[in-house]
């Protein structure tokens, strides 16, 4: 094969520099994608398009496992619609608001519903944001607080459960980038072996019980916490009459729970069925997972017809509505896989490899992955965007450097998770000030204070990690992070709530 | 391999009853092709589950030719949306109504504008539809009239397009049927085979102007021009305002820019290694990306809309299609799951002795008609028919071309007429008219188009050439003048 030299790392930097110029991931993927099918072309722009949509697009497009992983993501998103259409969810958070007594539980309550909400991650700010705004003003605990747990409940919870959307599409990423390395393993095991080590996503949900048990705020947050005071003194906010809460059909619990169970129940005789006989490969899984959904989309419109008397139709109607949500982020798979396979032709990462070569240690080179994806998230507002050209990029690097995979593709997750959380133009940044019904400023700027605490203690559990790979760094570092929460409350934080 | 006899027809009647009886053709297919793995799966639920999903749903969804189909019916829908928004296709139809004056002139360039929009078959409603109605309001047309004009340029021209969205569509559906019979031919040669025979297509097309030349009307549409001429002596009617202001640029850029790609890639593999259907697929791929980034500069140059904003109405389009390639998913795996129980062997076996195979079209196009106007999806008759009764045609010895021919015009009759067919709710949406009148008005037009068709197809038991089509327009002409002058007015 014909070496491309320096003009191999073209179509990722190209990628990344547009990504992050023009915040479009499809126009920079697809650019990237095509300057690299023009490079093979001999910069023949005829023979470019035709390389680039007849080997590549359309040869990636009819791989077994990509078209499966597409149906199962139109599936999730079918179902998530429906699921979310059918009040369900709402009705289950509702149950949650009953056990507040104190801020302190108030607090608790909301992000113990973020968490159980985990099967979406914009839904989650959608439906715990506006159940507890009445509660958070109730409690007189400002809105930017609300906006920061759900926040913070949303995309570092749904990272973590391998079986919705998020771990679909990561997992269809980390299969295709260990094929183009010639890697052979289940992405399913890869997945979780990476599990342990996604120390933002940890770190992040497990710091709100941690701050919220100090009951007080510090930095920015408790700057809010007191503007928010004078402000209802001087009665300038919170005077508007609160909306009601849509419950036109009164849904029942059952709505979600049934749904669900039925869900997991066909996920597990079918994964179980497989496990005792010819083992759970990835096509079983995916199968599995489209078949849970499916029957749980189906329970869930048995029940609207049941409760709410929606016709089938209109539950199917639904059902597609949900799934043309996915169009985007199938195209952006599409496009990563493409990008993949040209970068795979063009030999990026054995170049890349060559280049960096023995000038670092590879134990510090999830740390600098760690760096490159909260960058270059933070830049795009898009974690998946940044996960999709990155996974490509760095995996083969790693591989030819012999730094630790499980250690790296976690790098990737986290940084791209930390640069999403902190970035003011990230979608669900966004949604969460949107539904907390917050000023969208002043929820970053709230927020930035704490997530860059997480921020620091997983590049310190990168740091340690790179050197005694062990999943028990997770634990250390918890036990680390709750003293500097501690402390950094100590030091500055007070119980702002009632002062002016 | 194991006969399964008549339950090997099971998946496909439960099909044909569900869509009949639900008129929901999704979850019709997916029973009926459940229904089938069941079967297969000595129904054993659990195991049917399985097969469907590991063996037919992915494994069907993952053929080249299939997965470039469902890419292209995105990207096309994606492009049929921005041009609609981009007010490219209005302005299209704008320059044309600059030349109307009287009735007969208002309808011809409603029928005109149909055919130009030929690229999408509900566009053409909701675009042409809107357009003209105050048109037709100044010139004190029914809006019955509009209905039936815009429905009969939608579907049948499109259908005569081998580049847009239907000829993709029938295309695969070829393929898919002639790589079961194992015969190797493209599927692009074959739909040019069957062109001149698509009589329905045809015959409805010229339909509207040989009405529209006599000036006159017969049956229901009289009735509702008169009802029409009574309510506008009664009162006048308000005059929709005009829409914003859309230049031909809009529409002539993207134009350019997609025949010219498509016809250099065309030919370009034209003189080189021959033009096969992934050149065909890619070229139209590009074509139509390309002249939706037209598009984009467009509205970015005239209506200031950010090429972000574009882009989120070129995906908005692809998702409309969603359906669609639900539908194109299913349809193949019940044509796949068909072929596992040899439903088609068992169909032929069972008409074998009884029919000449000479007519056997005639029979096609009549299940056809009535399928596809009982489901009112031509589409969903199409992925049916295809799988199922052309198996029947080869081992019975009937011309597959004509066979084609028969289900695509029994298909696009019953689709025209069926008050459930998607088309038809939009024409009438898109002429404002309530459904039930278009539905009623349109019938004995599109019937007499429909005995016509019929008469073709015993034209061509006896003789078989595609100057049929030539007899039959001239003996249509005959017969709507004589309507005319019998009942018209």
């Amino acid at each position: 094969m014909e070496s491309y030299g320096v003009l191999s790392i073209l179509p990722p930097a190209l990628s990344i520099v547009l990504a992050v110029y023009t915040r479009n991931i499809i126009f920079s993927l697809g650019t990237g994608a095509f300057s690299g099918a023009l490079i093979i072309a001999n910069f023949n722009p005829f023979f470019a398009f035709a390389e680039f949509l007849e080997d590549h697009v359309f040869v990636q497009l009819a791989i077994p496992s990509n078209n499966q992983v597409m149906i199962v993501m139109f599936t999730i998103g079918g179902f998530i619609h429906m699921l979310d259409k059918s009040g369900g969810a709402r009705a289950f958070a509702g149950v949650m608001v009953k056990f507040i007594g104190s801020p302190v539980k108030a607090q608790m309550a909301s992000w113990a519903t973020g968490l159980s909400v985990f099967f979406t991650d914009s839904g989650n700010a959608l439906i715990v944001g506006p159940l507890f705004k009445p509660v958070f003003r109730e409690l007189k605990i400002c809105r930017e607080k609300l906006a920061y747990i759900v926040d913070t409940t949303a995309a570092p919870l749904s990272i973590l459960i391998p079986f919705v959307g998020w771990g679909v599409y990561i997992m269809s990423l980390i299969e295709n980038a260990y094929g183009v390395v010639g890697l052979e393993e289940e992405p399913l095991s890869v997945l979780l072996s990476v599990w342990p080590y996604q120390f933002y996503a940890f770190l992040a949900l497990i710091s709100i019980p941690m701050i919220l048990t100090t009951g007080k705020d510090f930095g920015p947050m408790a700057r809010a916490q007191k503007r928010y005071n004078q402000g209802l003194i001087d009665g300038t906010i919170d005077q508007e009459v609160e909306e009601v809460v849509e419950k036109q059909h009164d849904p029942k619990l059952s709505t979600v729970f049934l749904p669900l169970g039925v869900m997991f129940a066909t996920m597990v005789i079918y994964m179980g069925y497989f496990a005792y006989t010819e083992g759970v490969k990835s096509v079983h899984v995916r199968a599995g997972i489209c078949l849970s959904y499916l029957f749980a989309s189906f329970a869930c419109a048995y029940l609207m017809k049941k409760h709410q008397n929606k016709p089938w139709d209109e539950s199917l109607g639904l059902f597609f509505e949900g799934m043309q949500k996915l169009v985007f982020m199938c195209m952006v798979l599409v496009l990563a896989w493409t990008l993949s396979s040209l970068c795979n032709e063009l030999q990026t990462g054995a170049y890349l490899a060559a280049l960096i070569g023995d000038s670092i240690n590879p134990s510090f080179f999830p740390l600098i992955v760690f760096f490159l994806g909260a960058i270059m998230s933070f830049a795009t507002g898009s974690s998946y965007g940044t996960f999709a050209i990155l996974m490509i990029i760095v995996i083969p690097i790693a591989h030819t450097l012999g730094a630790p995979m499980t250690l790296t593709i976690a790098a990737v997750l986290s940084g791209g998770l930390f640069g999403d959380h902190t970035s003011p133009i990230s979608d669900t940044t966004v949604l969460a000030s949107m539904a907390a019904g917050c000023a969208h400023i002043d929820h970053v700027s709230t927020q930035f204070a704490y997530a860059a605490i997480n921020g620091v203690m997983t590049m310190l559990a990168f740091v340690v990690a790179g050197f005694y790979q062990s999943p028990t760094i997770i634990l250390g570092i918890i036990v680390v992070q709750f003293f500097v929460i501690r402390m950094a409350m100590k030091m500055y934080g007070h119980d702002a709530r009632g002062e002016a | 391999m194991e006969s399964y006899g008549v339950l090997s027809v099971v998946p496909l009647v439960i099909s044909i009853f569900l869509a009949i009886y639900t008129r929901n053709i999704i979850l019709s297919l997916s029973i009926g092709a459940f229904s089938g793995t069941l079967i297969l799966n000595s129904y054993n639920p659990f195991f049917a589950v399985v097969s469907l999903m590991s063996d037919h749903a992915f494994v069907q969804a993952s053929t080249p030719a299939n997965t470039q189909v469902l890419f292209m019916t995105m990207v096309i829908g994606g492009f049929v949306n921005i041009l609609d928004e981009s007010g490219g296709a209005r302005a299209f139809s704008a320059a044309i109504v600059k030349y109307v004056s009287t009735r007969r002139s208002g309808q011809f360039a409603t029928w005109a504008s149909g055919i130009s929009i030929f690229f999408s078959d509900t566009a053409n409603s909701l675009v042409v539809g809107p357009l003209f109605r105050p048109v037709y309001t100044q010139l004190k047309i029914c809006r019955e009239k509009l209905a039936y004009i815009i429905d009969t340029t939608a579907s049948p021209v499109v259908i005569l397009i081998p580049v847009a969205s239907w000829g993709v569509y029938i295309m695969s559906l070829i393929e898919n049927s002639y790589s079961d019979m194992g015969i190797e031919e493209d599927a692009f040669s074959v739909l040019l085979n069957v062109w001149p025979y698509q009589f329905y297509a045809f015959l409805a097309l010229l339909a509207v102007p040989m009405v529209i030349s006599t000036g006159k009307d017969f049956g229901p549409m009289l009735k509702a021009q008169k009802r029409y001429d009574e309510e506008v002596k009664l009162n006048e009617v308000v005059e929709a305002p005009e829409q914003g202001e859309s230049r031909l640029i809009m529409v002539i850029l993207p134009f350019a820019i997609m025949i010219v790609t498509l016809g250099s890639i065309l030919g370009y593999y034209a003189f080189t290694e021959g033009i096969k259907s992934v050149h065909v697929n890619a070229g139209l791929c590009i074509s139509y990306i390309l002249s939706s980034g037209g598009c984009a500069y467009v509205m970015k140059r005239f209506k200031n809309t950010s090429y972000d904003a574009s882009m989120n109405i070129f995906f908005v389009g692809a998702g409309k299609l969603i359906t669609v390639a639900a539908i194109l998913i299913l349809a193949w795996v019940l044509s796949s799951i068909c072929r596992d129980l040899q439903t088609g062997e068992f169909l032929a076996s069972l008409i074998g002795d009884t029919l000449d195979p000479r007519y056997f079209p005639i029979v096609v196009f009549f299940i056809g008609t009535i399928m596809s106007f009982a489901t009112g999806s031509s589409w969903g008759t199409f992925a049916i028919l295809m799988a199922t009764t052309l198996p029947v045609a080869n081992i019975l010895g009937a011309d597959l071309v004509l066979t084609i021919a028969a289900i695509l015009g029994g298909g696009l009759f019953g689709d025209h007429t069926s008050p459930i067919s998607d088309t038809t709710v939009l024409a009438s949406m898109g002429a404002d008219c309530p459904h039930i009148n278009h539905v009623m008005t349109q019938l004995p037009y599109a019937v007499l188009t429909g005995i016509m068709t019929i008469c073709a197809f015993i034209l061509l038991a006896i003789y078989q050439t595609p100057y049929v089509i030539f007899i039959m327009i001239v003996l249509q002409y005959l017969a709507i003048r004589f309507m005319m002058y019998r009942y018209g007015e």
